[in-house]
């Protein structure tokens, strides 16, 4: 690369000049995010930080000290968030449930105070996963039912786990790449033949609104003996503000470092904030023995 | 029974003699000196208040009643003739006009005065108005020429991109003797491929399109070559800072066939050689690098007269830019094996078109062009490397490599007719169909290394489809007050079985307050079958043209426009006009999308959209006397819609700047000195810029990716953009030939405008802070170079 510098400073002194132009930081006021996807049997947790203006070049402060409220759906205070350390705050109350809307509402400092809601979508259940083999491959397809009066938004996972001996019986777990047809999901990388492949699909129900589903999708398991592996699909239904934040924080990823890439607006449900907080609830399928 | 039949003889015999009490002038008016077509000149009769212009050919046609008439014929910068005509019949009658000497002329009486013309929104652009404005690195363009009007804007420093009443650069039809060109840019956008040695007339029209054109739904810019002088051999050339060039016309058979040829090669290359040796002989060994970049463009025409009736032209272009860089490099293993890395790497794209047109008069009244043409736009960037012992370079043990090509190319034809049959009408009529060949981006591999081998293609299909059109149009007098231009203009596009019309109707009304100033207003429905996918802020030659597909809709423009027109004397006029433009089914890129890398198709990575702007342009120009030239302002406003970008909100198009000043000035003190002034003020384009950032949802077990939050697409404004140029011309006249040496300087007070905003560190910067950055271009820049003509 050196070498090339010699001619390109020759033909820059007329095309490079740069200076710095003046920005108002004062008036980038910096805000509360919340990051926080709830599901119904996990810990509720929440991550929340300082933002900066785009000059600042440190790490971005933790918030420490802010009192975060968990609400239901009228907006009444089910608990408060305690602080565990580096930002992360947990509630240890109840369980949330699905179908049920929750909140939250932080305040700190000097800050203006955000808040934001999500509804825990209704789990959708896999009536059945039919499998075939294609040489090194494997295919699925994946049966649901989806509810035509709502808008809902999915995401599939398809694991793996075996039993490995290294003095014990290990189990070991897998994560297979899925490949999918591009006109059904909303992420992935296209293999330039009408399919995409990711770790995990998002997927939204435009293109199947109601009634059954059969979603396919194909991995690749290599030459060991399928029966050595058991595997499971996981279904999640996620809420609308989860699914656009993971799409736009992906498609943010991917343009990151590349110039010829448009600049991508991350999706922010919190109100005078920035972040996101979301849901989803999950159906993972019984274990599948491949024949 | 009888009666009827006496009262039928009766109107036959008035009708006749009606008809027989009328004749028709018509004839071709032409430059004295050079014998080029004198287009938009025109023949005034005072008398009857009438008048006619000269079509694109220079042929002009006027019927009136029999009679004497003193015929006024005039052309800007051409002394006129004032010519007594019996006409009892019709009769031919050529014009050639003489150069002007008077720089004080009073009366202009030039093409069409503006104030008595239906025609709005159009501006006609002299040619030696290109020709003494200082410009950069000495070379004139008409595209950055056009940049100074208002109305049109420039994409950012250098650019020849046109954006024309918040329209994008896919949305301007360019035209080279009525062919499309599909990417007018060199060097990235720097300099337009038109050498203004070769170019006889441009026309500007930014609203009230005549029916006649269609196809783009922001601007028509018609450009007209040369067509070479009849009667003797005329050249010009010139040598600058970055480029020669040359032209030559005259007779091939004299008074029948003339020819014009002219040429243009940049010599980067050349001068980059030192420079490439020096850093050879640096590096040592057989280490080396080459590689260099230039362009060109030739320009071709020849011109036929077969008889008084009949002509036949055949012009042609071709044009490229070619970067090429190539390395090789040895690297010593340590065993004694010596081995070689070589890579090689470039793009080039370029235009090719041809032109056939017969020219056929069926009589004074009725006149036809015929037009075959072909049009090709190719864009190609590759790469590729190779690892090999020395002595196996055909058995290389890595090489890959990747090549992108994408492209389009046309071949259509057209009946253009115009008929005269009324002093107070000039109808055109016409058809047209063009096959359009898309390549919008294919992209292959291939790599192998150690016996694993890649070899694959990916990208976009070939896309062919049908384009089809008609028009009609009148340009009439109502009253003594009124001359209007209304007509229609229909197209029809075939692709992949999907078809797509649409009925374009167009109208124009020029209202005559008093004899030196009128009301206008226009109206405009286009529709355009193809787009530009255009991923960066300068002229990117990877910029894509694709077409309307089953998925993606054509793009629809509708536009008002009113405006109020004055002379003055001493060759002062003052024009300005506001305007309304709403457009359909515009593209852009999604959140994230990128032309390269990519296997996707193009119809996945595009949102449609719309749009619109507005605004109020003013215009002051003096075209006679020592000082010349105009001063413009443009006060505009232009968003864009799409539901799935911005979160559904409008923003402001990338090229929305509030104010634009241009003061464009040159002053001829005598035939061997003028000078040329251009001063031009911006207020700051649109650019996306992340203003804070915060963290992300944990994902991994790496922690958090830290966002840079956007707001809003186009949420920021660059500095704003202004510049000085000063031109000088010294022209030294011979007995048979001309000299002129040219200086000028471009941006004369250095100011660093921006070309691009980035969040960064500035080098050899102490405090190592990170800053908002502003990249310039070009800072004052002073050129010189020599042009002669005979």
């Amino acid at each position: 690369m050196k070498r090339y510098l010699l001619i390109v400073p020759i033909a820059c002194w007329m095309f490079s000049c740069q200076k710095e132009i003046p920005l108002k930081t004062d008036e980038i006021e910096p805000r509360i995010v919340v990051n926080s996807i709830i599901g119904t049997d996990d810990t509720v947790w929440v991550s929340l930080s300082e933002s900066r203006n785009v000059l600042y070049d440190s790490t971005l402060p933790a918030i420490t000290s802010a009192t975060a409220k968990f609400l239901d759906g009228s907006g009444n205070v089910i608990g408060d968030f305690i602080h565990e350390g580096d930002g992360i705050y947990y509630y240890t109350g109840s369980v949330p449930g699905v179908g049920n809307s929750y909140g939250i509402s932080v305040a700190y400092g000097d800050f203006d105070p955000v808040s934001a809601s999500t509804r825990i979508p209704v789990p959708v259940t896999i009536s059945d996963v039919d499998t075939n083999t294609q040489g090194e491959y494997l295919n699925f397809d994946i049966d649901f039912t989806d509810n035509a009066a709502t808008a809902d938004y999915y995401s599939i996972t398809i694991g793996g786990q075996y039993i490995y001996f290294d003095g014990f019986d290990t189990i070991k777990s897998i994560a297979y790449y899925l490949y999918s047809p591009s006109v059904i999901v909303d992420n992935g990388t296209d293999d330039g033949s009408g399919m995409k492949y990711a770790e995990e699909f998002y997927f939204s129900d435009k293109t199947f609104n109601g009634g059954n589903v059969e979603f396919p999708a194909t991995v690749y398991v290599g030459p060991w003996s399928e029966d050595t592996v058991r595997y499971f699909v996981v279904l999640r239904s996620l809420s609308e503000e989860y699914y656009k934040y993971r799409l736009s924080y992906d498609k943010y990823n991917e343009a990151s470092g590349n110039p010829f890439a448009q600049p991508v607006q991350v999706y922010s449900n919190v109100t005078d904030g920035f972040g996101v907080f979301g849901s989803f609830s999950e159906f993972v399928s019984d274990t599948i023995v491949v024949e | 029974m009888r009666k009827l039949f006496i009262l039928l003889c009766l109107i036959s015999f008035y009708s006749v003699g009606l008809a027989q009490n009328k004749s028709t002038l018509s004839g071709y008016l032409k430059d004295a000196e050079t014998g080029e077509a004198l287009i938009g000149a025109r023949v005034y009769v005072d008398t009857l208040k009438a008048g006619v212009v000269a079509n694109d050919y220079g042929f002009y046609s006027i019927t009136l009643p029999n009679g004497t008439y003193a015929i006024l014929f005039s052309f800007v910068g051409k002394s006129p003739e004032k010519m007594l005509v019996q006409l009892d019949a019709n009769l031919t009658l050529n014009v050639n006009l003489k150069e002007s000497k008077m720089l004080n002329t009073v009366e202009v009486t030039g093409e069409a005065k503006q104030h008595e013309s239906s025609e709005m929104s159009t501006f006609n652009l002299p040619m030696s108005k290109v020709k003494s404005l200082p410009v950069m690195f000495g070379e004139q363009d008409i595209l950055k020429t056009l940049q100074l009007l208002p109305g049109v804007r420039s994409g950012s420093e250098g650019s020849s991109g046109i954006y024309v009443r918040g329209g994008g650069p896919d949305q301007n039809l360019i035209m080279l003797d009525g062919v499309p060109i599909y990417n007018a840019n060199h060097l990235f956008g720097f300099f337009s491929v038109f050498n203004g040695d070769a170019i006889n007339n441009v026309k500007l029209i930014k609203g009230g399109f005549p029916a006649e054109y269609g196809g783009r739904i922001s601007s028509v810019i018609d450009i007209r070559m040369k067509e070479g002088d009849m009667k003797k051999i005329h050249g010009e050339g010139s040598i600058g800072l970055i480029a020669s060039k040359f032209m030559l016309n005259g007779p091939i058979w004299k008074d029948r066939t003339s020819f014009m040829i002219s040429g243009r090669r940049t010599y980067f290359d050349i001068l980059s050689k030192p420079f490439i040796a020096l850093a050879n002989k640096q590096m040592g060994g057989e280490d080396k690098i080459s590689g260099g970049y230039y362009f060109y463009d030739l320009n071709l025409k020849v011109n036929h007269i077969i008889n008084e009736k009949n002509r036949i032209y055949l012009s042609g272009y071709m044009g490229d830019d070619v970067l090429k860089v190539t390395s090789r490099y040895t690297i010593d293993d340590g065993s004694g094996k010596k081995y070689f890395e070589e890579s090689e790497g470039g793009m080039d794209w370029g235009n090719k078109i041809v032109a056939l047109r017969w020219n056929h008069q069926f009589n004074p009244k009725l006149f036809l062009n015929v037009t075959g043409n072909f049009s090709e736009y190719k864009f190609n960037t590759g790469f590729g490397y190779k690892y090999y012992e020395q002595g196996k370079e055909k058995t290389p043990e890595e090489k890959y490599a990747f090549n992108y090509l994408s492209g389009i190319t046309d071949f259509g034809g057209n009946l253009h007719f115009s008929y005269y049959p009324h002093p107070k009408h000039k109808i055109k009529f016409g058809v047209g169909e063009t096959y359009h060949t898309f390549k919008p981006g294919v992209t292959t591999l291939n790599y192998s290394s150690s016996g694993d081998v890649i070899d694959t293609s990916f990208g976009a299909s070939k896309t062919f489809a049908h384009e089809f059109f008609g028009f009609l149009q009148d340009d009439f007098e109502l009253g003594k007050r009124i001359q209007a231009n209304v007509g229609v203009h229909f197209s029809n596009f075939l692709v992949r079985q999907k078809y797509y019309n649409a009925i374009q109707p167009r109208a124009s009304f020029n209202f005559k307050i008093t004899d030196k100033s009128s009301i206008k207003a226009s109206y405009a429905r286009t529709t355009q079958f193809l787009h530009l996918l255009t991923n960066a802020s300068i002229g990117l030659p990877t910029d894509l043209w694709v077409p309307v597909t089953d998925s993606v809709p054509p793009q629809y423009g509708h536009q008002w426009a009113i405006g109020y027109a004055r002379e003055f004397k001493h060759g002062f006029r003052a024009s300005t006009e506001a305007y309304y433009k709403v457009m359909n089914n515009l593209l852009e890129y999604k959140d994230g999308a990128s032309y390269f890398g990519t296997t996707e198709s193009w119809e996945e990575l595009i949102e449609v959209g719309n749009g619109n702007s507005y605004g109020l342009e003013v215009l002051l120009e003096r075209t006679t006397g020592k000082l010349t030239g105009w001063i413009g302002y443009t006060l505009s406003w232009t968003n864009r819609h799409f539901d799935n970008l911005n979160n559904g909100k409008w923003f402001p198009y990338r090229y929305d700047r509030r104010h634009d000043v241009s003061v464009v000035l040159t002053y001829k003190f005598n035939d061997k000195v003028d000078i040329g002034v251009v001063w031009v003020y911006g207020t700051g384009n649109a650019v996306t810029l992340a203003l804070q950032q915060y963290n992300g949802m944990p994902v991994n077990e790496w922690g958090n990716q830290t966002i840079n939050h956007i707001d809003q697409r186009n949420n920021y404004r660059m500095p704003s953009y202004h510049r000085l140029d000063l031109g000088l011309n010294i022209h030294r006249p011979h007995d048979k030939w001309e000299g002129t040496w040219s200086i000028s300087i471009y941006n004369a007070y250095s100011r660093q405008n921006p070309f691009y905003l980035e969040i960064g560190y500035l080098p050899n910067d102490p405090t190592d802070k990170k800053v908002l950055k502003q990249i310039s271009l070009f800072p004052i820049i002073p050129t010189v170079s020599y042009s002669f003509k005979f």
